[in-house]
Formats: structure tokens, C-alpha cells, sequence
């Protein structure tokens, strides 16, 4: 019988179920990664067919988990905890782990950024600030644009982004979890956009999440998916 | 098919909601939850990165990182789009299909090219659940030829590529790659059907 869950899929096309499995590397699997991000519908055709082969875990043997795993992720957890009160010393960790060209990026932009220079509030121990950054590369090649995301006040600044030309507005969308892109709102070209987050996008903002432009009809898109090419992503961290 | 007077079906269905209110507190950054979903769920997941990895510290390593990783993401985990353990073990599976694939080509071949592909027929005691829908999925795999259900179930099981599965079996890969998608195109079918 058919499960109500499990969209219909399209006659002829395999690179979703190879995607699920797996079947695909080099170029075919950057391809099909790419369209996971700017299809919608193939987006629902890669989760059918996770959810369908998912049967196939109910007989994966079992093997007996590392002795001390769990007390190293208490560890790594209360690591995280601890850092909360010092998201600047982290956010420059970070920004040393990055590539030069990026991380000179991401430092002009968060130096100019007054909000992201200390956090006042340390008084919510279970919600550690966590600044988030992302270096948003276009497609085409050129100069990364930077982002940095404050889920404390959850805000996002993002810096100038020519992307889009006259008649288009870039829409920036978090591409999460569910790999459904989110919208998030559009971008000024010539100034710093300040987003305030909605509160059902929230939860896609975290380390793993990707961040997306496209191109969209002046005003954004009209049905709340992505219409136009993908200009540039990045991924949180 | 659900039988509620089924004593197994039962018992599948009070685990998967214990399950279900786990992960939610997790996402809530419950860590007694945190605790119990990992004594739960660690042997299968744990399953899923070795088998895939092929290696013991790369498993254990890919399985702290999937661990992490509910952790951050358990406040997006939605109860009706997805099983629980679905939707952990998709994470798992798909994190240790990354570290496959950053590996060096010229790596030797893993331990588990010589491990037997798990027995379709499912266990009489499932631990944790059973999908319902395995029962489609077997009869639709049976459905195909030997070749294609075995390349199916080993990129699934073994994490293998097109071009592991056609250096397994010697058939050219473009060759491969044709039978595989049309028994891909059949199956999809075959489950339509169901």
C-alpha cells in the first residue's frame, strides 16, 4: 500500500535514488549535490527515496559502540558550554582555521560590525552564543561575501552583495537539515543587510547548514522557493 | 500495516515513541535525553559507521561527529516527516559515505568487501523497529535481477559507487551503470505498485 508520506516520482530521471544510495562521485554527485539546493521537487525525490530504503536498516547488524564514546561527547558538549561565554576568542579560532583570502574577508567584516565585538548577556548557561560565520562564494568566481549570524539576538548581518543586476533582487535562503532551502530575505547590494531571523528559520541556523543566493524577480520570489539560478553558497560554521 | 492487537507491533510502537520523546528533548538540549537516546540508538549507529568505514577509529570518530551533529540538529527533527531512527541512521550513513569518499582512490580495500550483504529477511526481534515497509522494498528488490538488486543493496550497505560496484564485478562502467539505473526506473515502479 502506498504511503501517503512518499511523493510520486517522476518516470525517467535515477540521480535521486543514486544520490539516496550513494551510487554517485566526482562531478555526477557535485552535480546532483547542486540541484538538491536549487530543486525543490528533486529535494522531496532524494528524501522519498531515503525513506524508502531506509527498510533496509532494520537488518544492518548491530556492533557494540566504542567504550568511551559517550563520555567523550559529554566532554566535547561541556566544552561547548564552557566556550559560550567567550564567542569572540572562538569566532577568531575560527577565522584562523579559514583559508587567507576568506578569512581576511570574514575579519574586515566582523571588525566594522560593533554588535558582534562582545556579548553582554552571559546569563543563559543551556544557550551558549554561538556566533555563526559563513563565507558566502559566488558561483562564478570573485570575492567571497562575508556573513555572521547571532542566534542570542538572532539577527544576521550580511555584507554587500552585488549579485544580482537591474530588474533582479538576490535572495538569500539556510538550506538545513530537512535540505529544503529556507527563505531568509534579500540582500542590499551596496550596504550591509541586517536580517532579523523568523522564528521558523531559527532552527536551521546551525554549523551544518548552508546559505544560498538566488536570483529572484525584483521584490523576491514569488511562491517561497528559489526561481532563479543559485549565485553564490556557503556553509555555516 | 498496523495490528493493533499485535503484541510485537505493540511494543515497536511504545520504543519508537520513547524514542520520539528523546530526541525531542534533545533538541530541547536535554542532556539525561542526550544519554538515553545514545544507549538506545549507539549499537546501530555504531553499526552503520563501521561497516561503511571500514575501520574501527575512522567508525568511531564518524560516530562522535554524527552524535554531534543530533545533537545540533534535534530541534529541526520533525516526528511526522520521519522515523527516529530514520532519520539517525540516514545522518550516520551519510556522514560515513563522506569520509568514504574523502579517502585517497588508491586506499586499500576495505574490510568489508568480504562481509556478506545482511539477510533480506528481517530478524524476528527487531530491537529498536521495524520499517512496515521493508516487506515492498524486499519483494521489490527480489523483483529485479540478481545484479541489479545486488548493486542496489551494496552502494546501501557498502557505500559503494558505480565504480566500485563495476571493479567488484568486472562489468565495464558504463555498463553498469545502465543495468543499475534501469533496475533503479523498475523498482521505483515496483514500489508505486505496493
Amino acid at each position: 500500500m502506498t504511503d501517503p508520506r512518499l511523493p510520486h516520482l517522476p518516470d525517467t530521471d535515477p540521480t535521486a535514488a543514486e544520490l539516496s544510495l550513494g551510487l554517485l562521485e566526482g562531478d555526477e554527485r557535485a552535480a546532483a549535490l547542486r540541484r538538491l539546493l536549487a530543486e525543490r521537487e528533486f529535494a522531496a525525490e532524494v528524501a522519498g527515496w531515503d525513506a524508502r530504503f531506509a527498510g533496509m536498516f532494520a537488518t544492518w547488524p548491530e556492533a557494540d559502540p566504542p567504550l568511551h564514546g559517550l563520555e567523550r561527547l559529554e566532554r566535547a558538549l561541556d566544552e561547548n558550554e564552557n566556550r559560550g561565554a567567550s564567542s569572540r576568542v572562538r569566532v577568531w579560532k575560527r577565522l584562523t582555521a579559514l583559508s587567507t583570502a576568506v578569512a581576511a574577508c570574514l575579519l574586515v567584516f566582523l571588525v566594522v560590525q560593533p554588535r558582534f565585538e562582545g556579548h553582554g548577556d552571559k546569563s543563559q548557561p543551556n544557550h551558549p552564543a554561538a556566533l555563526l560565520i559563513a563565507a558566502i562564494e559566488p558561483v562564478d568566481g570573485g570575492s567571497p561575501i562575508a556573513a555572521a549570524y547571532d542566534p542570542v539576538s538572532n539577527s544576521m548581518s550580511i555584507a554587500p552583495a552585488a549579485l544580482a543586476g537591474a530588474g533582479h533582487s538576490a535572495e538569500l535562503w539556510v538550506v538545513g537539515a530537512d535540505q529544503m532551502p529556507h527563505p531568509l530575505g534579500l540582500l542590499d547590494r551596496s550596504a550591509t543587510t541586517r536580517i532579523a531571523i523568523a522564528i521558523d528559520a531559527r532552527p536551521f541556523l546551525d554549523r551544518q547548514a548552508v546559505l544560498a543566493v538566488s536570483l529572484e524577480p525584483e521584490g523576491g520570489s514569488p511562491t517561497g522557493k528559489p526561481t532563479g539560478p543559485i549565485l553564490a553558497k556557503g556553509s555555516l560554521s | 500495516m498496523r495490528r493493533p492487537d499485535d503484541p510485537n507491533s505493540r511494543d515497536l510502537d511504545e520504543a519508537r515513541g520513547h524514542l520520539i520523546e528523546m530526541l525531542v528533548r534533545v533538541g530541547e538540549e536535554d542532556r539525561l535525553a542526550f544519554r538515553e537516546l545514545y544507549r538506545l540508538t549507539a549499537a546501530k549507529l555504531f553499526g552503520i559507521c563501521l561497516r561503511i568505514c571500514g575501520e574501527r577509529q575512522s567508525a568511531e570518530d564518524v560516530l562522535h561527529e554524527v552524535y554531534l551533529t543530533v545533537w545540533k540538529r534535534a530541534g529541526a527533527y520533525q516526528p511526522d516527516r520521519a522515523s527516529p531512527i530514520t532519520w539517525m541512521a540516514t545522518i550516520a550513513r551519510n556522514r560515513a559515505i563522506d569520509w568514504r569518499r574523502r579517502q585517497h582512490p588508491e586506499r586499500a580495500v576495505p574490510i568489508e568487501a568480504a562481509l556478506p550483504l545482511p539477510d533480506p529477511a528481517p530478524l524476528a526481534v527487531v530491537k529498536i523497529e521495524a520499517e512496515q515497509r521493508t516487506h515492498g522494498l524486499n519483494e521489490c528488490l527480489e523483483e529485479l535481477d540478481p545484479d541489479q538488486s545486488e548493486a542496489i543493496r551494496s552502494a546501501f550497505y557498502d557505500g559503494r559507487t558505480y565504480a566500485e560496484v563495476a571493479g567488484a564485478t568486472g562489468v565495464p562502467l558504463g555498463t553498469t551503470k545502465s543495468r543499475v539505473r534501469r533496475g533503479l526506473l523498475k523498482l521505483k515502479k515496483c514500489l508505486e505498485r505496493d
